[in-house]
């Protein structure tokens, strides 16, 4: 199965993709820490043309209360896309994508979470997507987990997110908004780098096994370079007024 | 005031004690409005778009602009359409959910000042007659909340629908048919400036941050145009005005209104 | 020896040294729970991690101010809003046994009290009040709702002369901790 019919050449004789990129190679990612004065932790990324906005609240009290734990803390995150994001207009209600990716993206994280040491509390997670340019779930997951960390939440590892797919029969990393639309397939993929655990993978699109493999690794290679981005970032909020040793 | 904790009590008196010495919490003066900063072009997706921070209260205001029906019995004029919401990182107390009256006011409150000044020339948005028009859409999200939702929404939108652009339609077999690379300048009469003002005590003081909102007993606000005419009003708080008060806060509104004006103006000129 | 680390990171070995606070062991590896300084206690051989932005949950021996929520026979449930002098959003309760006072009153639901936490236990925060710097900081007339002052360890009504007793504290009508804008 092909992608839909296009005019846009996806890659070019010379393997460069249609927004300049080789086929290894992620768009430019930018994170900022601490961008909310209210939110207990927060981050705002910029992933090609994706902005997004985390901010994290927690741990705290449980409304509604029937939804509390008395052995853990619960997590809890919502992803929702404003009106402007997207081109035609987006009705401001949750529509039933974005409650589907709120709900992947929690279990992405609650692996990395250490929620048992807050019995009846709730930490919450927004994310806000002001521009949506393919990937924005990956770029969510990235910067949700730049806000928990900035919050102070316990975590076992950092989560970070990128796509990897296949477009014009090449597999590629980091999938635009383009090649979502008229490629092969499209595999979001949030790993734990330490821990060395995939927490999020989705695919839309059709592999060989063998592609499949290629593509996971692939895709490995873009969280890596994501992960060393939110590190610095996370530096730069914290370490970086001399106290570094 | 009766419902308030003991803590929101302390707080209100301790606000009221300095107002007492002219003072207030955060060093401004009581007719001072807190610093704005207006960032134009934040969504480059959108037709339009700025982040107006405002003190510590930060909202984006996106403008889509696509063909529409005409309201029923405006078949001569494009529409406009404003809403706010305040997202749930903005602020702890903020809820997820359907949109609160307090929000449904902010929006309706920024919706009239900007529709009933005037500001877009929405008689140029006609594609055609009673079947087909063009309508602008502004989405005001809140991002941080430091109190005085009414006045950041306002410049937020202000500032976006100063900086958009209105592509092009034409009517092929009675449907509008995007004709690419053809957008233009939306067309302004005026620009519209929200002074929100609050009553505490005897005192009235401009854009109350959020510790000084909680506590308010009354607000107002006055939007002006480019004129200095007073183009929409609106009271709220559970307390009331004198005559004496309201001819303060107009004249007030009138001499903040310009100095946001020239603010606003500044940033968005260079994006036009 | 201390060095800033980030979540994940490596900090040690288990064979060296167990996991102390904010940190988890991976298999044979410490790592590191949140952002901060890594210390190694070489006579206790653990390594911590000490938090660079606490969080807004108390812990054993913070004092915390709060707002009563729920008075019961033998205890207060009280909403807090500053764990050692810092204002808190969290909303979480701690619960205060008033058994052992002897007193009719203790408190009553919207006073504001001082309280220290004892520590965390079957998924509740427990505090106690029995310190002469703890206690009641304000509270109003039970019988007409207005402001009362202090008369020995009793307090009575300024408007209906009404007398009650409370658990007082040694800051009781000192609204020092208030913060607004600092």
């Amino acid at each position: 199965m092909g992608g839909r019919e296009t005019d846009v050449v996806l890659l070019d004789e010379n393997g460069i993709r249609s927004d300049g990129r080789k086929v290894n190679e992620t768009r430019k990612v930018t994170i900022k820490v601490g961008v909310l004065k209210n939110a207990d932790g927060s981050a705002y990324i910029e992933f090609g043309g994706n902005k997004i906005l985390a901010g994290v609240f927690g741990p705290r009290d449980v409304h509604p209360k029937h939804m509390s734990n008395p052995d853990t803390g619960i997590l809890r995150v919502r992803y929702h896309m404003e009106p402007f994001s997207v081109s035609e207009r987006k009705n401001p209600a949750p529509s039933r994508r974005e409650i589907e990716i709120s709900k992947v993206l929690k279990e992405a994280l609650e692996p990395a979470v250490i929620l048992e040491k807050f019995p009846r509390t709730a930490i919450d997670v927004y994310l806000e997507v002001l521009q949506a340019d393919g990937g924005t779930r990956c770029a969510a997951l990235d910067a949700a987990s730049v806000a928990l960390a900035d919050a102070g939440i316990p975590m076992r590892d950092m989560v970070c997110s990128c796509a990897a797919g296949k477009a014009a029969d090449a597999l590629i990393l980091d999938v635009n908004n383009e090649e979502d639309q008229a490629g092969q397939a499209d595999m979001p993929i949030g790993y734990m780098p330490n821990l060395g655990k995939i927490t999020l993978l989705q695919l839309d699109g059709v592999l060989t096994t063998d592609e499949f493999k290629k593509c996971i690794e692939l895709g490995l290679e873009g969280c890596k370079q994501v992960y060393e981005i939110q590190k610095n970032a996370l530096r730069e909020k914290y370490f970086s007024s001399g106290d570094n040793n | 005031m009766t419902n308030l904790s003991i803590i929101d009590k302390l707080k209100r008196s301790k606000i009221l004690d300095l107002l007492q010495e002219g003072k207030r919490i955060d060093d401004r003066a009581l007719d001072e409005p807190r610093p704005l900063v207006i960032d134009t072009g934040v969504i480059p997706h959108a037709n339009g778009s700025a982040r107006a921070r405002l003190g510590d209260t930060e909202v984006v205001s996106g403008i889509k602009v696509q063909p529409d029906k005409p309201f029923p019995d405006m078949g001569d004029k494009g529409i406009f359409i404003c809403t706010a919401e305040i997202l749930p990182l903005a602020h702890p107390s903020a809820e997820t959910g359907p949109p609160q009256p307090n929000v449904i006011e902010i929006a309706r409150v920024v919706d009239r000042g900007i529709r009933e000044s005037g500001m877009i020339d929405l008689s140029q948005m006609v594609l055609q007659k009673d079947k087909s028009v063009i309508g602008v859409f502004a989405d005001n999200v809140v991002t941080d909340h430091d109190g005085n939702l009414f006045d950041a929404c306002s410049y937020a939108a202000v500032a976006a629908i100063i900086t958009s652009k209105i592509p092009k339609w034409e009517m092929k077999d009675d449907k509008p048919v995007l004709i690419e690379d053809q957008a233009s300048d939306t067309p302004i009469t005026t620009i519209p400036i929200s002074v929100t003002m609050g009553l505490m005590g005897e005192f009235i003081i401009v854009d109350p941050n959020l510790d000084e909102w909680e506590c308010l007993d009354a607000r107002i606000t006055i939007t002006t145009n480019s004129d200095g005419n007073i183009v929409a009003l609106q009271k709220g708080g559970s307390d009331g005005f004198s005559l004496e008060q309201l001819v303060k806060c107009s004249e007030l509104s009138i001499v903040v209104g310009k100095k946001i004006r020239d603010i606003i103006k500044q940033a968005t000129e260079g994006s036009k | 020896m201390s060095n800033s680390v980030l979540p994940g990171d490596k900090i040690a070995i288990m064979e060296e040294y167990e996991a102390g606070n904010n940190a988890c062991a991976d298999g044979h590896i410490v790592r590191a729970t949140v952002i901060g300084q890594s210390e190694i206690d070489k006579k206790e051989r653990v390594v911590n991690v000490k938090n660079n932005k606490p969080i807004s949950i108390p812990e054993k021996g913070d004092i915390v101010i709060g707002t009563v929520e729920a008075v019961m026979g033998s205890m207060i449930a009280v909403l807090i809003n500053y764990i050692n002098s810092k204002p808190v959003k969290s909303q979480v309760e701690c619960i205060c046994a008033t058994r052992s006072l002897r007193k009719k009153n203790v408190a009553l639901v919207k006073d504001l009290v001082k309280l220290k936490i004892i520590g965390h236990l079957n998924g509740a925060i427990h505090a106690t009040i029995q310190d002469p710097g703890l206690g009641v900081l304000f509270t109003k007339c039970r019988k007409c709702g207005m402001d009362v002052k202090p008369m020995r360890d009793i307090i009575k009504c300024v408007e209906c002369g009404w007398t009650d007793d409370r658990k007082l504290s040694s800051d009781f009508l000192k609204s020092d901790f208030l913060k607004v804008r600092e």
